[in-house]
């Protein structure tokens, strides 16, 4: 019965965080990314939290939107999509939940400890054949004088021949300290297809942690486009397992950080099967003293052959202090594969900073116009049009804001 | 318009100016030739004000001003103009975008009001027709997927659009076959005016019959050796660079 497997996977889960504990630079996977002052920090449970301002109305163009108040579902709030079937967690947790996410290596601490304490969250399901979407998943804050954390899970389905595009936003205008650790397993069932934007703007003293796994089967598709703009430490963490023959994904993501923000971000492709196909192109803007990390495994394994990938990493330094850490990947067990991968870490280019320069056009608007255009080649590849445009307007805000302004 | 006086500059440390004297005024034409080395591109980044040129002696007077003394950005403001050899792509940076900022610098420094996005595509629209350009490159990246001749026809848009006093055409003919160099001539033909002075830097001769020069001058070491009239051009296409060396010997 699901309700027994998973209290047995969450007992297991209990144990093996009891075991790991906070996972520490030592091990590989956290090496550029130090949680001694989180694991140091008296974090109380997120209560039941009340309503909210639903922080401006839908985004135009969906058909949906779910709110979650510190990751909790709030079904009054919502508007509910037609073609998604969408229950609250834990009481709506299907059989699979906690077994697409891996829970038992040292690094995987965090995710056990979502499984075995987690209490709050969403699942969603799309039916054979349907075409769903865009959904918006906003998930929202409670300004909290103490520092308050939440375990929070998203489950999402889709049938044989499924798709669905997901806008999931974290939006915070709180200031002070809270935790949030987010689990999202990915089910793709045959031909179904997930295009899912990732938009992390949490507070400015938050902590955002987020671990992605997707099981995709034959000719399935995932795309994630995933972008850390807030948080004083944010981690996205996406693993995707390439099952059965056909399947592909594409990873594109970008991290903008400022002052002291660390904005890691971990991915591992795993190709199982011949035929699988997989690209990753992230790129980073660091100013001031903001750290960036980028780790991108990309594992073809034995047996998988004729499958292709191509992983790319770009990042800009605006400053001496700000630094970026980065390492492209590829584990290839056999000979039968096509794969490219490359790193950057670049300043602006001069020459183009003079051409603009000498038509006129000031310093500080010449290096801004530069940094948008290194920035705005993922706003390109976002499904939802108002989202795109509501994104170039903030980018170009987020720059302009050392001085003057841009009109782009 | 332009009086430049004994300027030496150097780039890494080596001198490539060695003295340069020149003198334009208001709707002249003058041609520089001069062989590989000389500091043709040198000169033009010199007055373009580009990071890494060292002026080391001399002075630069334009428009009553003191060239030197600015950047970059503000020279083009005050109306100079390189249309460069190798224009530069800007991935990213759409063309119009990038156009509009530079009109719209230029506007304010000049206290005009600056254009809003249907006016400023109005005058986009005309100077394009006055170049021959094909409106689909309007909207494309800054010169990326151009052709060697769509950029420099880029070039003289951009001239077109910011109505400079002082224009330096560096090269404007090197890899461009005789339509293109017809095309971009025309263009810079239809810009001359008696507010305007031009530096028609060029390798080849050619050029000059499209683009007729007031006054020619030859470019040897790093100085100005030899004036003329535009039959100077047609001797150098003839007999080279090499008598001239010897006269100076």
């Amino acid at each position: 019965m699901p309700t027994t497997d998973l209290a047995t996977l969450r007992d297991a889960a209990a144990h093996a965080w009891q075991l790991a504990g906070w996972p520490t630079p030592r091990l590989e996977a956290w090496k550029h990314t130090n949680l001694r002052a989180v694991e140091a920090t008296s974090w109380t449970p997120a209560p039941a939290a009340a309503a909210l301002d639903l922080h401006t109305g839908p985004l135009p163009g969906t058909v949906g939107t779910l709110v979650l108040v510190d990751g909790a579902l709030n079904l009054d709030a919502s508007t509910l999509p037609e073609g998604v079937q969408v229950r609250s967690l834990p009481e709506g947790a299907p059989p699979q939940l906690g077994s697409i996410a891996e829970t038992k290596r040292l690094e995987d601490a965090l995710v056990a400890r979502n499984l075995a304490k987690f209490d709050r969250g969403v699942t969603l399901h799309v039916a054979q054949g349907v075409v769903a979407g865009p959904v918006e998943l906003r998930f929202l804050t409670t300004d909290r004088s103490t520092p308050w954390e939440a375990e929070t899970r998203v489950f999402i389905a889709l049938a044989p021949h499924a798709e669905l595009t997901l806008v999931e936003r974290h939006l915070s205008t709180s200031d002070r300290a809270y935790l949030i650790n987010q689990v999202t397993e990915v089910s793709l069932a045959p031909g179904a297809r997930l295009r899912h934007t990732q938009v992390q703007r949490q507070g400015a003293a938050a902590t955002h942690l987020s671990k992605v796994a997707v099981h995709q089967e034959r000719d399935s598709r995932y795309e994630a486009q995933v972008l850390q703009l807030g948080a004083a430490l944010g981690r996205s963490d996406i693993e995707v397992y390439l099952r059965e023959p056909g399947a592909s994904c594409q990873l594109d993501g970008l991290y903008h950080g400022r002052g002291t923000q660390h904005l890691d971000n971990h991915s591992a492709i795993h190709h199982l099967a011949d035929h699988t196909q997989s690209g990753e192109h992230y790129k980073g803007v660091l100013d001031e003293r903001a750290t960036g990390v980028f780790r991108g495994n990309v594992l073809i394994h034995a047996g998988a052959r004729g499958c292709s990938t191509a992983q790319l990493n770009r990042n800009l330094l605006l400053s001496d202090k700000a630094t970026v850490h980065t390492k492209p990947q590829l584990e290839i067990d056999n000979d039968d594969v096509t794969a490219s991968h490359g790193a950057t870490i670049g300043q602006l280019d001069d020459k183009a900073l003079f051409y603009l320069r000498s038509r006129g056009i000031p310093k500080d608007t010449a290096r801004q116009l530069l940094i948008f255009a290194f920035v705005a080649e993922i706003l390109t590849q976002l499904p939802l049009e108002s989202l795109r445009d509501g994104l170039h307007e903030e980018l170009a805000k987020r720059l302009a804001e050392q001085t003057g302004e841009i009109g782009v | 318009m332009l009086e430049i006086k004994n300027l030496h500059a150097e780039v890494e440390g080596h001198e490539i100016l060695k003295g340069l004297d020149l003198s334009l005024k208001g709707g002249e034409v003058h041609a520089i030739m001069g062989p590989n080395g000389s500091g043709k591109s040198t000169l033009s980044y010199v007055l373009a004000g580009r990071e890494g040129y060292d002026v080391t002696h001399g002075d630069v007077t334009f428009a009553d001003k003191d060239l030197l003394d600015m950047e970059a950005d503000e020279r083009a403001r005050e109306g100079v103009f390189l249309a460069f050899q190798y224009p530069v792509e800007v991935p990213g940076v759409s063309n119009k975008v990038f156009l509009k900022h530079a009109v719209n610098s230029l506007r304010k420094h000049r206290g005009e009001e600056e254009l809003d996005a249907v006016a400023f595509l109005k005058l986009f629209k005309s100077k394009l027709k006055m170049v021959k350009m094909d409106p689909k490159l309007a909207g494309r990246e800054v010169n990326h997927g151009f052709s060697g001749g769509e950029k420099k026809r880029n070039e003289i848009l951009q001239m077109a659009l910011l109505d400079p006093k002082l224009a330096i055409l560096d090269e404007t003919d090197s890899g461009l076959d005789i339509d293109a160099l017809k095309a971009v001539s025309d263009g810079v033909n239809a810009l001359r005016s008696e507010d305007r002075a031009m530096l028609v830097i060029t390798h080849y001769q050619r050029l000059l019959d499209y683009i007729v020069p007031d006054k020619v001058h030859v470019l040897l070491d790093g100085r100005i050796v030899k004036s003329g009239g535009k039959e100077l051009a047609l001797e150098l296409e003839e007999r080279g660079y090499d008598w001239i060396r010897a006269e100076q010997a």
